[in-house]
């Protein structure tokens, strides 16, 4: 076991064949991704306000003024080791305010108009988009539910995801990586009916079709919003 | 106990009046009577019993079955009666009905603890669906898993029975038998199990009595009653009313038995179950077959590694409760642990094993009936053989000759081509001519390619026996005999004991008679005056006819059989050429004879024989001979085989030494004793327990084959393992009643081989010395295979614990587990089968049955706990470092089982920053149990070499011997790359492709194993009866 813990680079794992493509999560996480609210009752989206709440806290302007660096945006922030193995990388500041209308206050729940933020996995060392932009899509599971859905807005703008934030380097040479991520805002949903939300990345390294992992370069997930 | 014991000793046919007291003694077997299901009254069925066919005359048997003595039955009236009484046909032991030996099959051993693994996946599965859980469906396939496994396994377990069972079923499968019958006034050939009541049947020398016959007609008509009385000499038979008892009349013939000579005609009073022969069959399938010692040891290890199972388990469960885990996981732990901890294809590889030595056997010509006999052979303590056949050729041979004042001894072993002794004497020259022509033995025609010894003659025993020795010594005897032409003969009849022809000789000049006689040595002596000394006749003296006595006593003393020849050349002038012989009248000289010499022959024991009882002996196998032979002859054979060793005395023995009174020897001075079947038959239990307890070396002389189940209780009172030889029907109780029944393949009667265990080919008793050997080394081998099986179950059994207890990722799947239990280990365990002995197993003690456990606690303590644990040390590493390798250290493992697990985190955080989805972690996983499985597959190996042996070091075994064990490796290694790259892309077995370097990542503790192991095998071997051996050696 000795011997195992020695030869274990701590900064970098030996394999990571396993995330050829990253996972795409939401924010708020709820249990089942279900994220179900009554506009007039406080109660019933306080809960998803707070989290959002606590996960955007580092995001804060201030922190990133204070602990990362302004990068160019449109390419990748390669940082070489330069002789130096491990030496401590810079992250680039993504600011809250760059999310608009769900950058704080109730996200859009107390109008009834939530944010939901979709975050891309980290993966160390992955340059996602090959120099191309990304983005974040999302659309009605079924075509039929377009409607109902209503309109969607995304911040940053398009849904864009920029290459400064890639690549990754990981925990310890990375400290206070800020990861990007994207917030749709659901502006005229269908009261009182089950939507199935689905967000893939659109990149040209990055697949979103995998039958086995639901989860691979996308996100399903169920929005509802109650009003009496 | 008690009460059975007392019907079985009843078994002794003496007549209706027993057969009565077996009725009244145990209502069971009213059912054997014929009168299936109908509970008739006591007194009609000693009614029925009451055989007093042998009183009537032939006209009240015509009345009484309505039948007539020249008619027959009419068909009508035979087809009537047949309807009644069922074919003329024994009715085979009641088998158990094939789906109650499947079923039987499907519950027995771990097959219950399976089904409750099963059942409580389905459970669960019930409860997931309704809880709509995804993964629910993997508890329903788990569940149909282990359902298949029991049923599988029990579909394994039932054809290899079958097969064993089909041997046997092939075996006894005979050509249907004839029988001439009369009826409707004409002579038919009708099949034997058409016969009815009332019939009369024709039978003639040869034939095999189709059913019990009352003699009405007899002509020189000799019946074979061994296998129903244990008489060896033939029987006449005619159709006078002679005894009381049935059994000893004349005028009755019994079913199952032969007709040696003669021709009889005869009602049928009895037939099929209802016959004398039926009656003491259906007795022995009364006597209940015991488990045999392996049963019992595997049940003792079923029961062992199911306490362990079940108490890890429930202890499991408790703590996972206390956890605050989920009831529902709970029990998802709790078929983890069973199925980890029960070796699922042990109790398949233990039959294969069993049916290989059984196969190994049967070349050997012991033919194993029943799998679990062939260790019960290996655990034999005492063998009760038969004498005849078994321990001898069967076969009279000339053993001694004397002439000249002097004995010589003859070559008796079974393909003598030569004989050695002193032929120069003129005196042989004349003995060896009255040997060639007293004598009306031939050999069958077109035998001139078979070895002499291996002819067919026609003629009786002693006859035969001369007629062969004589063909050995002087080559062709017919042309001997038709170069001196036989004149006129007197053949042996039992008033004169003597058997006398009358020869021209083969000297043209010589224009004499040669009158030769053989007979009762007494008897020929009475009739010579002179006697022939180095070819010159003298006149028999009183000091030479001392000779001859003290001579024919010697020989009488060994056992054998002594005949004496004597001869005279009658005068010319007296006997011209055309003399007329007439034997009526005998008008020739039958004494003033001179006497030549004496032969004595002897039924000689086999060759293989004392070397196989020597190795009984070494073997710690006490030898018992049952014999009805006389005591002297069963002492004498006994004294050549070493069934007696040299020098032993028997209490008579030493009598005689100190000429002293018997009463007067201290009886346990005696190390031998010859025991009478009298002398049995009077005998407490207490007297005999005595004798068998006092000496070493025992023989039952005299005795009735209904006496060998006495012997057999007696033995088995002495906690011993005892096999028991048997040929005749009456054999079959004690066949039954032994631990292990060996019939005759030769001479074994049907009811004999039904009843026994294993049957022997060749009926050679060194036959059952390596079956002995081969079941003492698949005891050996059996738990180097368990010891093998059981240490990989700590390996997969420590995943779940620390599972529960340190909340990892689950290291090892249950399916995966099966894929070990049920794929990779089966065919090396299986190559410990054919492990060679590590010393000479026939050098120690047969196994004490209650101390010698198949499983003990050194094996269990040292496979779980030590090599296991070392094992499953090895593969957590490998475990370990597939996760570390991929981003999750050890330390980010620990407590992550809830989240893990977790279908709806797919930002799972590894130790490096990088997240996870849920699919991502499963297949990591799915490679962490593959990891996990590889490095088993890989200590296995190991384990696998170091179970070669027990105590020696592998390389005084040699690692090349068995070329199975290295057939084992290779299945096992490329069973594991086919399900780890092969089907590594099927979701459902859980594997992945593995990097080829966690191959290698267990090898250190394979070798750590093997070392380990060999340290403990020198401590061993160093220091014996030490701490070390006394808990090392399993």
């Amino acid at each position: 076991m000795w011997v195992l813990l020695q030869t274990v680079d701590p900064h970098m794992p030996k394999y990571q064949d396993r995330l050829a493509t990253p996972g795409v999560m939401i924010r708020p996480k709820t249990e089942a991704l279900d994220v179900t609210f009554n506009v007039s009752n406080t109660e019933t989206w306080d809960h998803y306000v707070k989290m959002l709440d606590e996960f955007l806290e580092p995001y804060n302007d201030s922190v990133q003024a204070a602990t990362n660096a302004a990068c160019r945006p449109g390419r990748y922030n390669e940082q070489p080791d330069d002789g130096v193995p491990n030496y401590p990388k810079r992250a680039c500041q993504f600011n809250r305010t760059q999310l608009g209308p769900c950058a704080g206050r109730t996200y859009g729940y107390g109008d009834g108009r939530p944010c939901v933020l979709v975050k891309m996995n980290r993966v160390i060392n992955f340059f996602p988009g090959d120099n191309k932009t990304v983005s974040v899509v999302c659309a009605a599971k079924k075509e039929e539910d377009v409607a109902q859905l209503g309109d969607l807005a995304l911040y940053p703008a398009n849904g864009t995801i920029d290459l400064m934030y890639f690549p990754y380097y990981g925990k310890k040479v990375h400290v206070n990586y800020t990861q990007p991520v994207v917030a749709v805002q659901f502006l005229n949903l269908t009261a009182n009916v089950d939507h199935n939300v689905e967000c893939h990345i659109r990149a040209a390294n990055i697949r979103a079709d995998d039958e086995r992992d639901k989860f691979a370069g996308r996100v399903a997930f169920k929005i509802r919003v109650n009003r009496n | 106990m008690g009460k059975k014991r007392a019907d079985v000793y009843s078994v002794e046919v003496c007549g209706p009046t027993d057969l009565e007291k077996i009725d009244e003694g145990d209502e069971r077997y009213k059912d054997l009577k014929g009168n299936k299901g109908k509970p008739k009254k006591k007194d009609e069925l000693k009614k029925e019993l009451e055989l007093d066919d042998h009183r009537l005359s032939v006209e009240e048997l015509e009345e009484k079955y309505g039948t007539s003595i020249t008619k027959g039955l009419s068909s009508a009236r035979a087809a009537e009666i047949l309807a009644r009484d069922g074919p003329n046909a024994l009715t085979p032991p009641k088998a158990t009905p094939e789906i109650i030996k499947f079923l039987k099959q499907m519950v027995g051993g771990f097959s219950i603890l399976l089904w409750v693994g099963a059942l409580f996946s389905w459970v669960s599965f019930g409860i997931q669906l309704a809880q709509g859980v995804d993964s629910a469906f993997d508890n329903l396939y788990l569940g149909v898993v282990l359902a298949l496994v029991v049923v599988l396994t029990g579909i394994f377990a039932y054809y290899q029975e079958a097969k064993s069972t089909n041997i046997m079923a092939s075996f006894s499968k005979m050509i249907p038998q004839q029988a001439l019958v009369i009826r409707d006034a004409e002579k038919k050939e009708i099949s034997a199990e058409q016969l009815v009541v009332g019939d009369i049947v024709e039978i003639k020398g040869g034939d095999r009595i189709p059913a019990d016959i009352r003699l009405i007609f007899a002509q020189g008509c000799k019946v074979d009653n061994s296998s129903l009385t244990g008489e060896s000499e033939p029987q006449s038979r005619s159709c006078d009313f002679t005894h009381e008892n049935p059994l000893e009349t004349k005028n009755i013939a019994f079913y199952s038995t032969t007709c040696l000579e003669g021709t009889a005609t005869g009602i049928v009073i009895n037939t099929g179950d209802s016959t004398v022969i039926g009656r003491i069959a259906s007795l022995a399938s009364g006597v209940g077959n015991e488990k045999t010692p392996i049963a019992i040891e595997i049940q003792h290890f079923v029961y062992m590694v199911a306490g362990v199972a079940i108490s890890i388990g429930v202890l499991f469960f408790i703590i996972s409760v206390s956890m605050r885990y989920k009831i529902l996981d709970s029990i998802i732990f709790l078929i983890g642990i069973i199925v980890a901890n029960v070796p699922e294809g042990l109790l398949a590889t233990v039959t294969v094993s069993l049916s290989l030595t059984a196969k190994r056997m049967a070349k050997k010509n012991c033919l194993v009936k029943n799998l679990e006999a062939v260790e019960t052979l290996g655990s034999t303590s005492i063998i009760c053989s038969d004498k005849t056949g078994t321990l001898t050729q069967n076969r009279m041979t000339v053993a001694h000759l004397w002439f000249d004042n002097q004995i010589f001894q003859a070559d008796t072993s079974e393909n003598q081509t030569t004989q050695t002794f002193d032929q120069s004497s003129q005196t042989w020259a004349a003995l060896s001519k009255i040997v060639t022509l007293c004598n009306r033995a031939e050999f069958r025609p077109g035998q001139e390619n078979v070895p002499i010894m291996k002819r067919i003659v026609g003629g009786d025993a002693s006859e035969t026996a001369l007629l062969k020795f004589s063909e050995v010594i002087l080559g062709d005897v017919m042309d001997v005999r038709s170069r001196n032409k036989k004149v006129t003969e007197i053949p042996f009849n039992s008033t004169n004991k003597y058997q006398l022809s009358i020869h021209e000789t083969e000297d043209p000049n010589d224009k004499r008679f040669l009158l030769v006689m053989k007979g009762a040595p007494e008897r020929i002596l009475e009739r010579c005056s002179t006697i022939m000394i180095n070819g010159k006749e003298e006149p028999l003296d009183s000091e030479k006819a001392e000779a001859f006595q003290t001579a024919y006593m010697e020989l009488g003393g060994l056992g054998e059989r002594v005949l004496g020849f004597c001869h005279l050349y009658l005068p010319e002038d007296e006997f011209p050429d055309t003399y007329p012989f007439d034997t009526d009248s005998m008008n020739f000289p039958t004494s003033n004879l001179c006497f030549v010499g004496l032969l004595s022959m002897i039924d000689p024991p086999r060759s293989t024989v004392p070397d196989a009882v020597c190795k009984c002996r070494s073997a710690g196998i006490k030898v018992i001979m049952v014999t009805g032979d006389h005591p002297i002859t069963a002492k004498a054979i006994a004294k050549s085989v070493g069934i007696i060793s040299a020098t032993s005395e028997t209490v008579e023995d030493i009598a005689k030494r100190l000429n002293v009174p018997v009463e007067h020897v201290n009886r346990r001075d005696a190390t031998a004793a010859v025991v009478n079947g009298m002398e049995l038959k009077d005998m407490t239990l207490e007297q005999l327990d005595e004798i068998l307890n006092n000496h070493s070396e025992i023989v039952f002389a005299r005795t009735s084959p209904q006496q060998k189940l006495i012997i057999v209780e007696g033995c088995q009172r002495q906690n011993a393992v005892v096999a028991v030889t048997g040929d005749g029907v009456n054999d079959s109780p004690a066949l039954k009643k032994a631990d292990i029944g060996i019939a005759m393949g030769i001479a074994g009667s049907d009811a004999a081989k039904n009843a026994a265990d294993m049957i022997l080919l060749d009926d050679n008793f060194a036959s059952i010395v390596t079956g002995v050997e081969e079941g003492r080394l698949i005891f050996d081998n059996l738990k180097k295979t368990i010891a093998y099986t059981l240490t990989k179950n700590i390996a997969e059994l420590c995943p779940f614990l620390i599972y529960i207890i340190a909340s990892v990722p689950l290291p090892i799947g249950t399916i995966t587990i099966l894929f070990i239990d049920l794929g990779t280990d089966i065919i090396p365990s299986v190559a410990l089968a054919y492990e060679k002995a590590e010393s000479d197993i026939m050098n120690r003690r047969p196994r004490n049955k209650k101390k010698d456990r198949l499983v003990n606690q050194q094996l269990a303590v040292y496979s779980y706990l030590q090599i296991g644990i070392i094992q499953s040390i090895g593969a957590f590493l490998t475990y370990f470092t597939v996760y570390a390798e991929q981003g999750f250290l050890p330390s980010t493992l620990l407590g992550v089982r809830v989240n893990w697990e977790n279908n709806y985190i797919n930002d799972f955080e590894d130790s490096y920053g990088q997240e996870w989805t849920k699919y991502q972690r499963t297949y990591l996983q799915w490679s962490g149990y593959t990891a996990f499985f590889v490095s088993i597959t890989i200590e296995q190996v190991a384990d696998l070499i170091i179970r070669k042996t027990r105590r020696n070091s592998i390389f005084q075994q040699g690692l090349f011997r068995n070329k199975v064990i290295w057939v084992g490796i290779f299945s096992q290694i490329a069973i594991a790359l086919i399900l780890c790259y092969g089907l590594g892309s099927v979701t459902a077995l859980n594997f992945t492709p593995l990097r080829v370097q966690y191959w290698f990542v267990a090898v250190p503790y394979a070798i750590l194993i093997w070392v380990y192991d060999e340290f403990r095998k020198l401590l061993i071997r160093r220091y014996p009866g030490s701490w070390w051996d006394k808990n090392m050696y399993y």
